[in-house]
């Protein structure tokens, strides 16, 4: 039923309405007929403080679900009709108010009204509680963890070679990456996923500090104060853009009235459309304001064995597997149209199944140990890094010491990711241009360090020749 | 004094104290005067090469920033004197797909 598309209610409906309001023993036949829908949902407000007027009550975040989108209308508001005014949410229960209930007339017929919270104060928390993973989403990095990227092995031990891969480890790649002199470096702070608790003046204190805060309180307040989100109601597979209204409405006119002040809907629009407009616009203030912020290492598994760690280089264990990987910090790079983006941090790693190079030194081995979108990936966490190299490019490297073809592969694997986009090669015909990452002016890139891999570096070239080191 | 390295992706070509007058000259001529310390005849080679190629990357890392540069690039506008240990690397380039 949907009471937005029907005849507006006549009068005698109107005046029966009103006595089974006010007449409770007439709602026994509607009672029969929802009976379900009668006791108010699990923490909603009671009808005393519907009836006092509570305003804020039950304004928490959202709790999102696995996989859900932190910013989305429908997490926010909830499902079913709902109505919002002046920045209160509101959820519409198709039942007839209670004595002292709050309600909402829409198109003449009462509603029970139960209130979700107040959008701003709601956009808020959930800009606090779920910084980190907001920032990191700006920031095109994932806050889930990587997840299975190689099968377990049964055995470290390389067949054969009388070595196995832990004693490779210790005993020759950890001296080599301690030579590259990143060892004398501190590790970045607060790199590890060990603590993710919430709440409490330290926190809130860091927050404050940290601008989060002022970066959560700015998003709600653009987004509450957006055209369309500010008086609405979403009523079955239709959205209303609403505005203040005082008179009789116009036949077939959406008409709401809620504690004395009306309103009339001006704007009509299928609902799932307008719910996928203002969830792309949410998206886009949240990257905006959250994508200022640099997110912590990539919150990949950290709970397997880290063998080794400087600040640059890492040797970890993860689903039974041996990686060498290399951490890349942002990064700028320039598109064909001469436009910066920004690309956040990544770890690349090589898995080490054998002491055999040319077990391990080849193709399609380089990957990022973690969800991330560049031009060169093909798929989610675990995806090989895109490095068209000729044969001979991998030859050279198996020759070498297992420890120094790593470093030189993981080296190789950081030029592609970085500057492996110029003109010339064939990376532009593949991938028109890297708009998976936000845009960043060169002042912005230089006021925050980060370099910045240019596109055009030849003047006057158009040939497209395939480069290989 | 601060030292500064010369690189050709991970090897290692040159090294020496970075003096004042070095600010005066761009990274391509800087990177010319350190190639000229470096004992490996095959490695000057290969980074001279690489300098004519400009779809070379040249990096320089101070602490932990990196930047980019090309030959032409003033050093002042990437050093100061108070600048730290320099690092600069000449890498060919590494294309994706």
């Amino acid at each position: 039923m949907s009471v937005g598309d029907g005849p507006p209610a006549g009068a005698t409906v109107r005046r029966l309405h009103r006595e089974r309001a006010t007449a409770g023993g007439a709602l026994h036949g509607r009672k029969r007929r929802f009976g379900r829908r009668l006791s108010l949902p699990h923490g909603s407000p009671t009808s005393a403080n519907a009836a006092q007027g509570q305003r804020g009550a039950g304004a928490t975040a959202p709790v999102p679900r696995r996989g859900d989108l932190l910013l989305r209308l429908g997490t926010l508001i909830g499902p079913g009709d709902a109505l919002v005014v002046d920045g209160h949410v509101l959820r519409l229960r198709w039942r007839m108010p209670r004595p002292g209930e709050d309600f909402a007339e829409v198109q003449g017929e009462r509603r029970v009204v139960e209130e979700v919270g107040d959008l701003r104060e709601l956009l808020t928390q959930v800009g606090l509680r779920y910084h980190r993973p907001l920032i990191a989403w700006a920031n095109r990095l994932s806050f889930e963890p990587a997840l299975e990227l190689e099968p377990a092995t049964a055995s470290r031990k390389a067949p054969g070679k009388g070595q196995s891969v832990e004693q490779f480890v210790h005993e020759r790649l950890v001296p080599r990456l301690q030579t590259e002199g990143f060892a004398r470096l501190p590790l970045a702070e607060g790199g590890g996923a060990e603590s993710e608790g919430e709440g409490g003046e330290e926190e809130d204190t860091a927050l404050t500090r940290s601008g989060i805060g002022a970066a959560a309180a700015q998003m709600a307040e653009r987004i509450a104060t957006s055209q369309g989100l500010q008086h609405f109601v979403l009523q079955g597979d239709t959205y209303y853009s609403l505005v203040p209204f005082y008179g009789k409405p116009r036949p077939g006119q959406v008409h709401i009235r809620w504690r004395g002040v009306e309103f009339a809907g001006v704007d009509k629009e299928p609902r799932a459309q307008a719910v996928v407009r203002f969830d792309r616009h949410m998206a886009t203030v949240a990257r905006e304001v959250f994508s200022r912020f640099e997110p912590e290492t990539p919150q990949w598994k950290r709970s397997d064995k880290v063998l080794y760690e400087d600040h640059v280089h890492s040797v970890v264990v993860q689903s039974g597997q041996v990686y060498c990987c290399r951490r890349i910090p942002p990064y700028v790079v320039e598109a064909p149209n001469r436009k910066l983006h920004r690309f956040g941090e990544v770890t690349v790693g090589v898995p080490i199944p054998d002491v055999e190079p040319t077990a391990v030194v080849r193709g399609s081995a380089a990957r990022v140990m973690h969800e991330y979108q560049h031009m060169f990936l093909f798929g989610g966490a675990g995806a090989c890094i895109c490095m068209p190299r000729p044969a001979a490019f991998y030859q050279k490297l198996q020759k070498l010491p297992l420890e120094e073809g790593l470093v030189v592969l993981l080296e190789s694997a950081r030029m592609t990711m970085c500057s492996g986009y110029f003109e010339g090669s064939n990376a532009p015909y593949s991938h028109p241009t890297p708009n998976m990452a936000p845009l960043i002016t060169a002042r912005e890139a230089r006021a925050q360090q980060l370099p910045i891999y240019r596109f055009y570096r030849k003047k006057g070239s158009h040939s497209v020749t395939l480069r290989w080191w | 004094m601060a030292q500064t390295s010369l690189r050709l992706g991970l090897q290692q070509a040159a090294e020496r104290p970075l003096i004042k007058e070095d600010l005066r000259a761009t990274v391509g001529q800087h990177i010319e005067a350190l190639i000229e310390g470096t004992a490996n005849a095959n490695v000057a080679g290969q980074l001279r090469a690489a300098l004519k190629d400009p779809q070379s990357v040249i990096e320089i890392r101070s602490g932990e920033t990196v930047q980019t540069a090309t030959p032409d690039m003033p050093l002042r506008e990437l050093l100061s004197p108070g600048t730290g240990e320099v690092e600069i690397t000449v890498s060919k380039p590494h294309v994706g797909g």
